[in-house]
């Protein structure tokens, strides 16, 4: 009878769970951004220093939960090498975190193509795009004014989707609330396009 | 999913049917227990001995007599477990459901809760019983080799290792 009522319990309250990636170059900022996202939602959370993350290889994972949802983050390395790897969790997800590096003028050039054949992909027809001007904090960045027109010139590659460009700095954490905010509301309009995994398993 | 093997993490009617099952083996195996006893000491059989509290009690023969039925059952439901149940960490809750449920009875047919010490004893003690002979019929089987099919070699795969649900072993063994 235990298992019965227990069972009963998570499944009254039982949460949708959503998979959001976070995609961009090396050195884009992405799991700071990760690190960051995690400090503000999860109480008591104590945050790796900034000094300490270094070059991701591989993912890394980061859960919070937010808005009567479990946002799964998955942050995947952005290293040239890596990039063909982040093809095969398209299919996966609900949303995907697309982080640039604003005060890299040099590699804004190759941030866009990086991007155009991410969303050019057939698994990511409809699914929110966020695009985060990261490193807002440094004083000679790019600002969004400047950031937004790059990407527009991929309208047409975008499609219909619901699309946003940020400034954020994943150092303070100034923008991170706001990104996150338009996410989940995002996700939660596109649910029915992309429902949340497991729908029937009780 | 192919098979169809409990893919449901939370199955409602099996875990009531199993809780049904559970308690119609209870019932059953008591009531065949009662009535041999029974006929040892000469005593009328009725529905008093499984479920009056005074009829248990160590002074009287029939007493003692009822008393060792209902730890005899406690040995033949946990083979009841073992084939209903069939899963190591489910045979506590079942085995307190069914005596949750026997005392529900009781108090029906007495019209108060048990006062004396010596049927809670008891039960505590076919509760211990059950459960612990059970979960070691269970782990008996969850500890078995799986057999995989299509080449020689027996994969050291436990029962119980496989994703804490477990494979049905095939009826019959099929030679390649």
């Amino acid at each position: 009878m235990f298992s019965l009522f227990y069972g009963l319990y998570k499944y009254l309250f039982k949460k949708d769970e959503f998979f959001v990636l976070i995609l961009g170059l090396d050195n884009a900022g992405k799991t700071t951004y990760l690190e960051a996202a995690k400090t503000k939602f999860t109480r008591g959370y104590k945050g790796l220093s900034p000094n300490k993350i270094t070059t991701t290889v591989g993912q890394n994972v980061g859960g919070i939960t937010y808005a009567g949802i479990k946002l799964s983050f998955w942050d995947l390395g952005g290293q040239e090498e890596l990039q063909p790897l982040w093809e095969k969790y398209y299919a996966e997800c609900h949303a995907v975190i697309y982080m640039v590096d604003s005060a890299d003028r040099d590699r804004m050039e190759e941030s866009k193509e990086a991007f155009d054949r991410m969303i050019s992909s057939e698994n990511l027809t409809g699914v929110p795009l966020l695009v985060l001007a990261n490193k807002q904090d440094i004083p000679d960045c790019m600002g969004v004014r400047e950031v937004k027109p790059i990407f527009n010139q991929s309208a047409e590659l975008i499609g219909r989707r619901d699309c946003m460009v940020m400034p954020v700095s994943a150092l303070t954490g100034a923008g991170v609330d706001e990104g996150i905010d338009w996410l989940v509301e995002c996700i939660k309009r596109n649910a029915e396009v992309r429902p949340p995994p497991n729908h029937d398993d009780t | 999913m192919a098979g169809g093997f409990r893919y449901k993490i939370w199955d409602p009617s099996l875990i009531i049917s199993q809780i049904i099952t559970m308690q119609a083996v209870y019932y059953v195996g008591l009531g065949l227990w009662v009535a041999v006893l029974d006929l040892f000491t000469g005593h009328h059989r009725s529905l008093d001995s499984m479920f009056k509290y005074q009829e248990l009690q160590v002074k009287e023969v029939h007493g003692r007599a009822v008393m060792v039925a209902f730890i005899l059952n406690a040995l033949t439901s946990s083979l009841g477990l073992w084939k209903v149940v069939q899963r190591t960490k489910q045979c506590l809750d079942f085995t307190v459901t069914a005596h949750i449920l026997h005392l529900l009875a009781s108090w029906c047919y007495n019209g108060h809760l048990p006062s004396q010490p010596s049927v809670w004893l008891l039960h505590l003690v076919t509760i211990t019983l059950m459960c612990v002979l059970g979960e070691y019929l269970c782990m008996r089987t969850e500890m078995q080799y799986i057999p995989i099919m299509n080449s020689k070699l027996t994969v050291l795969s436990q029962h119980h290792l496989v994703n804490f649900t477990h494979i049905e072993r095939p009826k019959q063994n099929i030679q390649t």
